[in-house]
């Protein structure tokens, strides 16, 4: 067993009730870390705005909604305030002597959970810790080309340069650690290509989740009679996006009697988005929003589920969304970007990968409607036990006692 | 037991005016079932609140007929009204009586969304009259007593109605998903959803809704022109609907002729001059507009325009035309409005009239250029939509929105006796009409072709059946 370290992981969110997948993660490799016997801080820079509900009391800077540090380069710019929130936490001054304070000056292992904080990582090193402590960059994405998505619907003039300061970012963390996590073959290739020397391969995973009969049975009467299809999505902006991309606004591909469950923040969105127009009433009738719900809900909701649906067009990475539908005894319908990571998975019994939208709802629509799939659901209990976080984490606890010798 | 072909009858039981397009095309089969007296055939109606099906008797179904029939042009139904006329309920008695006098008053744009309201309010106002009136009455009395109607084994359900109003879909949907029921179903046109700013309110929603559920709940569909049939496939193309089995009908065109002493005096006297004759609803979609603009350019040319006589009720986006035609004093004289006229009446007015005119934005069929060539009289009609599929060549088109096109043509005909004769020559020897009881017909066969067969299975698909001109 590798020597106790200390351990920084410096985040944009809390993580203390972990509800996307990022959360998640980061939950978990701490929890990995812990087990391993080290001495885990979390340091969060939460925008004001967001996760009021679970916030890290104790160790989090919050970046006010009013600072300076919201515009990029004099302008407001959308749906980058984890790119701002590392340049504030390195150039507010009050900002970074909080930050400092809250920091442990013998850490040895600086995690960076994405690479928007990258900068009072290196501020940190330099005038904060004793001795330079090794960085690990955890990537969930490659960052830029998901940017670019969510940015180019809004026409912003220098987006181009905001990509390219992302694009910067994300090179130098890649080239400044001792070790890079990458979650899928495709995002491990790109960052050796911006300069990572030692490349770990560590996916996305699950946790089994213990329902009651109780919980099952009181979930059943908020949940559709009918077989139904379920989407979990956060408002993260690609999960409308992917949505209205694949079911094409319209969800009449759905017989009357037949309903798609949404669950998770997206609802946020795809409320907006639906409540006018010649659809309205057509996806009044076979939607069926949840909002955010708890983690045992969801879990029921995903064992009385028929189809679980993953229309994902855009985003690199790979999704915790795909890894507990295939864990999951529901038939899987999704893209073949939302089974990025997952490769593998794609011809286990239950898994359908299409493509072009009008077959991904007629899919959806065989699997809530014929019997022949109504009968039965698939198991791939034992082919999916790769995708419980134990295992894709697994070689974290040897990348991390290695650590001090790269 | 052997299988049944069930007729809805509900729109003809809750019809309270002449009848229009649709109330005659259920009408009109009602009659082939009931002169048939197969016993194979049955009545029903449906209660969308209570999702109850209940079966008529024959003489309820005849009675519903003849009220509609007999309504006269000065608006009261005739003395064989039926005993078995559907009671109007308190709520809407009061809300007739109190309400509706305030209503028409309003602006238009605020008629729209106030109707819409009131209807669902009313509604809910009519079921707790209802659950209040069974403690009060009899139980023989309380509709809830009435045994409903359980569909058997391989029974054909044929609806023709104004089902968007009076049919719960999803309903339907459940009924054939879980039953051996074939539902025989109709797509009249999908203007609300294609154009909705010309109906009431925004109801594309509510009717893209309406047609992706005809579509799931049918077994097979029958739209009244192949533009018709159409525009349907191309919606279940757009909104991923598997398309239904569908056919086109013909609607039939024949009107019975005028019975003497049937004739109102204001059409008697109307009938003893020269007169255009445009029969529909008065609505935006119908373009009364580019008549009176046209009787406007024919008398700044210096000329005296032909009589238009507009037939039917006034409905919705007209407020400003009707009121341009009761001020400007240019068409004083020249343009008269008929509304609530019976069948005697218009078989009249169709036989009395120089020409017709139809020149309607968009149309599902284009029934009052049928019944005019039915009439032997030539028409000025639209090139839009399935009205071409009506008059093919025996009749001339205008562009809709071109006014100086239909001043022209008005004028041609007018003027030139000639001509027009010579185009009526051509209707008289080529146009075949298709009768209501071919219309009816053609509905009982693609109803039959889903009986079972005599090896006891359904049949899955009707035999389509070509529309004809």
């Amino acid at each position: 067993m590798a020597l106790p370290m200390k351990i920084l992981q410096l985040t944009t969110y809390p993580i203390e009730r972990p509800l996307h997948g990022g959360q998640i993660r980061v939950a978990q490799i701490r929890r990995v870390y812990e087990v391993a016997g080290h001495d885990v801080a979390i340091l969060t820079i939460r925008s004001e705005e967001s996760y009021r509900e679970s916030r890290n009391v104790d160790r989090e800077v919050v970046f006010p909604i009013n600072s300076p540090h919201r515009q990029f380069e004099g302008q407001s710019v959308p749906f980058i305030d984890d790119l701002l929130a590392g340049r504030f936490a390195a150039n507010d001054q009050s900002a970074f002597e909080r930050a400092a304070q809250l920091v442990d000056p013998d850490t040895a292992v600086l995690h960076l959970e994405q690479p928007w904080l990258y900068p009072l990582a290196e501020r940190l090193c330099r005038e904060v810790l004793r001795t330079r402590p090794k960085i690990v960059y955890s990537s969930q994405n490659i960052e830029w080309p998901l940017k670019q998505g969510i940015l180019e619907p809004w026409s912003i003039s220098n987006v181009e340069r905001v990509l390219s300061a992302i694009k910067d970012l994300e090179a130098n963390c890649a080239q400044d650690a001792a070790v890079t996590i990458a979650v899928s073959e495709g995002d491990a290739k790109a960052l050796t290509e911006m300069g990572a020397r030692h490349v770990v391969l560590a996916p996305n995973g699950i946790d089994d989740w213990e329902i009651s009969p109780e919980a099952i049975a009181g979930a059943r009467a908020k949940l559709p009679r009918e077989p139904f299809a379920l989407f979990i999505g956060s408002a993260h902006p690609p999960n409308a996006t992917g949505f209205f991309q694949v079911f094409r606004d319209s969800l009449a591909f759905l017989p009357p009697d037949r309903q798609l469950v949404v669950a998770g923040s997206v609802c946020d969105l795809l409320a907006g988005a639906t409540e006018h127009g010649r659809w309205k009433a057509i996806n009044e009738s076979r939607m069926r929003l949840l909002g955010t719900i708890d983690r045992e809900f969801l879990e029921c909701a995903k064992r009385l589920a028929r189809v679980i649906v993953l229309p994902i067009t855009v985003g690199g990475g790979s999704n915790l969304k795909t890894a507990e539908a295939l864990r999951s005894d529901c038939y899987v319908v999704g893209t073949s970007t939302s089974f990025r990571g997952f490769e593998a998975y794609q011809n286990l019994p239950g898994v359908y990968v299409e493509d072009d939208p009008r077959r991904f709802g007629e899919t959806v629509r065989r699997l809530v409607t014929d019997d022949d799939f109504l009968r039965s659901r698939p198991d791939r209990k034992d082919a999916t036990n790769g995708l419980v976080w134990s295992s894709t984490l697994a070689r974290l606890p040897h990348m991390i006692a290695e650590i001090q010798t790269l | 037991m052997s299988a049944k072909i069930w007729l809805d009858v509900t729109t003809l039981k809750h019809w309270q005016r002449p009848a229009v397009g649709i109330v005659r095309v259920e009408s009109e089969v009602c009659r082939l079932f009931l002169e048939e007296a197969d016993p194979s055939f049955g009545f029903c109606t449906y209660d969308k609140h209570t999702f109850r099906f209940e079966e008529v008797t024959s003489e309820i179904v005849w009675a519903w007929m003849r009220r509609i029939q007999d309504f006269r042009g000065d608006g009261s139904a005739a003395a064989s009204q039926p005993q078995q006329e559907p009671r109007v309920s308190r709520p809407r008695r009061i809300v007739r009586r109190h309400l509706v006098p305030m209503f028409v008053k309003l602006p238009e744009g605020l008629r729209g969304p106030l109707v819409r309201h009131l209807s669902g309010q009313l509604a809910l106002a009519e079921r707790l009259w209802g659950r209040l009136k069974g403690v009060r009455e009899t139980p023989s009395s309380d509709p809830v007593d009435i045994p409903s109607l359980q569909f058997g084994r391989g029974d054909v359900y044929v609806s023709l109605g104004l089902d968007w109003d009076y049919k719960n879909m999803h309903h339907l949907y459940k009924l054939k998903r879980e039953s051996d029921v074939r539902h025989v179903l109709v797509c009249y046109d999908l203007i609300p959803y294609l154009f909705p700013h010309l109906c009431v309110g925004d109801v594309a929603a509510i009717f893209a809704k309406y047609f992706a559920d005809l579509c799931w709940s049918a077994s097979h569909v029958m739209c009244i022109s192949r533009h018709s049939q159409e525009d349907l496939l191309a919606f279940c193309r757009e909104v991923n609907v598997p398309p239904p089995n569908s056919s086109v009908i013909p609607l039939g065109c024949d009107l019975a002729a005028p019975r003497e002493g049937m004739i109102g005096t204001d059409v008697r006297r109307l009938g003893e001059r020269d007169f255009i004759l445009f029969v529909s609803t008065i609505e935006r979609r119908k373009n009364h507009e580019v008549l009176y603009r046209a009787a406007v350019r024919i008398l700044e040319s210096g000329r005296v325009p032909p009589h238009l006589v507009f037939v039917g009720m006034v409905g919705w986006g007209v407020g400003e035309l009707i009121s341009d035609l009761k001020l400007d004093p240019r068409t004083f004289g020249h343009i008269t409005i008929l509304h609530r006229v019976s069948d005697d009446e218009l078989a009249f007015l169709y036989q009395r009239c120089s020409f017709t005119v139809f020149p309607s934005l968009y149309e599902g069929w284009g029934l009052p250029v049928a019944e005019s060539l039915r009439a032997g009289k030539f028409c000025i009609a639209s090139s839009t939509s399935s009205i071409p599929e009506v008059g093919g060549d025996l009749i001339d088109y205008c562009d809709p929105w071109n006014v100086t096109e239909w001043a022209e043509k008005i004028v041609l005909y007018t003027s030139d006796r000639d001509r027009l004769a010579q185009r009526e020559r051509e209707i008289r020897e080529k146009y075949k009409p298709t009768t209501w009881r071919q219309s009816a017909q053609q509905v009982l066969s693609i109803a039959r072709g889903f009986l079972p067969n005599k090896a006891g299975a359904a049949r899955e698909t009707a035999s389509a059946v070509p529309a004809q001109m």
